[in-house]
């Protein structure tokens, strides 16, 4: 049974597993490689928080690094934000098949390294890399329309932080 | 073959002034020494295999990593493949930041094998260690001239010795699927004319054999545990087994005169809170520091079969610190444990094979463990150094 039978209702171990999962995937492409250091999944939520600030603001606002770490390292928004990012993944088969059998072979290990949820690492990844491929043999995919839906995403959650609903005015 | 016809070697490294040397004791007495790679070079190299291999959270990387380890640096690290030709065992004695390194998965280029295929490797801490381990094994009593083993040459075994007796236990507590790891644990166990599989109320510490006064009929040539690994990277002596409450239970630790003390968990190591335990599970784990009280045990071998249960630290005057080591340490003379993360379908191609040589075929453990190795990498050509160097044997070879 495939982990995205799951989707989008993960427990929050799985959740933390398939971010993993996915961003490592992401990180294998070629063209991660070309653009991301191999220890990138350590990335702390401040880092990953200064790298999408410039990705963000080319849309013209201004947004605060602040902001951005804390929707990273808050559970709530930041389980929302890796979802939306699931969806996207899944929408694309290659890919999706890539995540869960990788995800299945994690699963066999008796073990392993311990992982908070890497919203920072995956969130970078997902909005940055554009195209994905896997060698001359291994296939190319275009995650361009799903790197914008994700950084819409985003950029709903940061307007709603940075601009919290103003209380009623009594009408 | 016959047992005294096998030629071991004593591998034993230490750190000089600026490099890494290495002495090689014959059986005959002579001693060789090599001088290796500077450490300045060693040390860097090391780091980045240690660190991939505990803390990266990419296996893809960790697997380049290793790969680099295994077809280039790693041969620095052992002498030139004309010293060990003669040798059909090597016992590695390794030294600071060379424990915990898998030494067996270096590629040999002149064979077109690893090290691990070539020979029979077995690591120890120490050379006292060591001898402590050979002094206790009951393997060791029987006449080992006459010692006769199948070493695929249809020789039939006879050696007086045979580990008769196995009881094993597999759990887990993370995902729940513990009716697959109990599973490998009654594989494992069958294998033995003796055998028991700890389910329910009787998997218990005491019944496991390990314990200052376990109970009579818990006296078992081998011990295997299924489970969850756990290594603290931060404090070491936290690692150890993920384990249900109820095999842990209580402990019975004797004070002066005759006064015994319950503890139900000693020393206390509650389970880190980013390691989700399935809810049926009361989850505890036996530590390296648990089983420094009061815990024995006369296991000819003990299998640790989760992840990590030889990944430890060098503590002050070169100890070891790692589940394996520690089990040597209360009395096993040989044991079987895995350096990383252990994937459970490496473990049901690897693991028939080792007990059909070591328990059929009245194979040493050292050379049981390479037939495995060979015949499981003839089998399946699809694993990588990094899939099935995972697991060394430790302590005695025989």
């Amino acid at each position: 049974m495939s982990i995205w039978n799951q989707h989008p209702n993960y427990s929050d171990d799985q959740l933390r597993q398939l971010v993993a999962v996915c961003s490592e995937v992401f990180l294998d492409s070629d063209t991660a490689a070309e653009q991301f250091p191999p220890d990138f999944l350590e990335i702390s939520p401040a880092m990953a928080a200064r790298q999408l600030g410039p990705v963000l603001e080319e849309n013209g606002q201004t947004l605060h690094a602040e902001s951005v770490q804390e929707v990273l390292q808050d559970p709530i928004p930041s389980r929302d934000l890796c979802i939306a990012i699931l969806t996207e993944i899944k929408r694309s088969p290659e890919l999706a098949t890539r995540v869960s059998e990788t995800y299945a072979r994690r699963e066999r290990k008796m073990g392993g390294p311990e992982t908070v949820l890497l919203a920072g690492a995956l969130v970078v990844l997902a909005i940055k890399l554009k195209e994905l491929r896997w060698g001359p043999e291994g296939g190319r995919i275009s995650f361009y329309e799903s790197a914008e839906t994700v950084k819409a995403f985003l950029l709903n959650l940061l307007n709603l932080s940075e601009h919290p609903p103003s209380p009623g005015n009594g009408k | 073959m016959l047992l005294k016809d096998l030629k071991v070697g004593l591998l034993q490294y230490f750190i000089g002034d600026a490099h890494v040397y290495a002495t090689l004791l014959h059986p005959e007495g002579t001693l060789s020494v090599f001088r290796l790679l500077p450490y300045s070079e060693a040390f860097f190299l090391i780091d980045e295999l240690v660190d991939s291999l505990q803390a990266s959270l990419s296996e893809s990387h960790r697997k380049r990593v290793f790969n680099r380890f295994s077809f280039e640096w790693g041969k620095k690290l052992i002498p030139a493949i004309s010293e060990i030709a003669e040798f059909d065992v090597i016992l590695i004695v390794p030294f600071g930041s060379l424990h915990g390194l898998p030494l067996h998965a270096i590629w040999i280029e002149e064979r077109k094998q690893f090290l691990a295929q070539w020979k029979g490797i077995s690591y120890c801490q120490s050379a006292s260690l060591l001898l402590r381990c050979a002094e206790r094994n009951l393997a060791r009593g029987s006449d080992l001239n006459k010692w006769r083993f199948d070493a695929h040459d249809g020789d039939l075994p006879t050696n007086t010795f045979s580990p008769g007796s196995c009881v094993s236990f597999g759990v887990d507590v993370k995902h729940g699927n513990s009716a697959l790891y109990e599973n490998v644990a009654q594989t494992f166990a069958r294998q033995f004319k003796k055998h028991a599989t700890l389910i329910g109320s009787r998997a218990t510490v005491k019944n496991s054999g390990l314990s200052v006064d376990p109970s009579p009929d818990s006296q078992w040539d081998v011990i295997c545990l299924v489970s969850h690994g756990y290594l603290d990277s931060i404090s070491p002596e936290g690692s150890g087994l993920l384990l249900d409450q109820r095999f842990i239970g209580v402990r019975h630790i004797h004070a002066m005169g005759e006064q015994i003390y319950t503890f139900r968990d000693l020393p206390f190591r509650h389970v880190p809170p980013q390691t989700l335990i399935d809810p049926a599970f009361s989850a505890e784990i036996l530590t390296v520091s648990e089983m420094r009280v009061d815990c024995l045990t006369n296991a000819n071998l003990v299998a640790l079969l989760g992840c990590s249960t030889a990944a430890g630290e060098v503590r002050t005057g070169d100890d070891y610190s790692s589940l394996a080591s520690q089990w040597l340490k209360v009395g096993a003379s040989s044991v079987i444990a895995s350096l990383w993360e252990l994937d459970i379908d490496f473990l049901n191609e690897w693991m028939p094979r080792f007990l059909t040589n070591w328990v059929d075929k009245g194979q040493p453990k050292a050379i049981a463990v390479q037939g495995a190795i060979n015949q499981t990498l003839s089998s399946r050509c699809d694993f990588q150094p990094y899939d099935w160097a995972v697991l060394g044997l430790f302590g005695d070879w025989v």
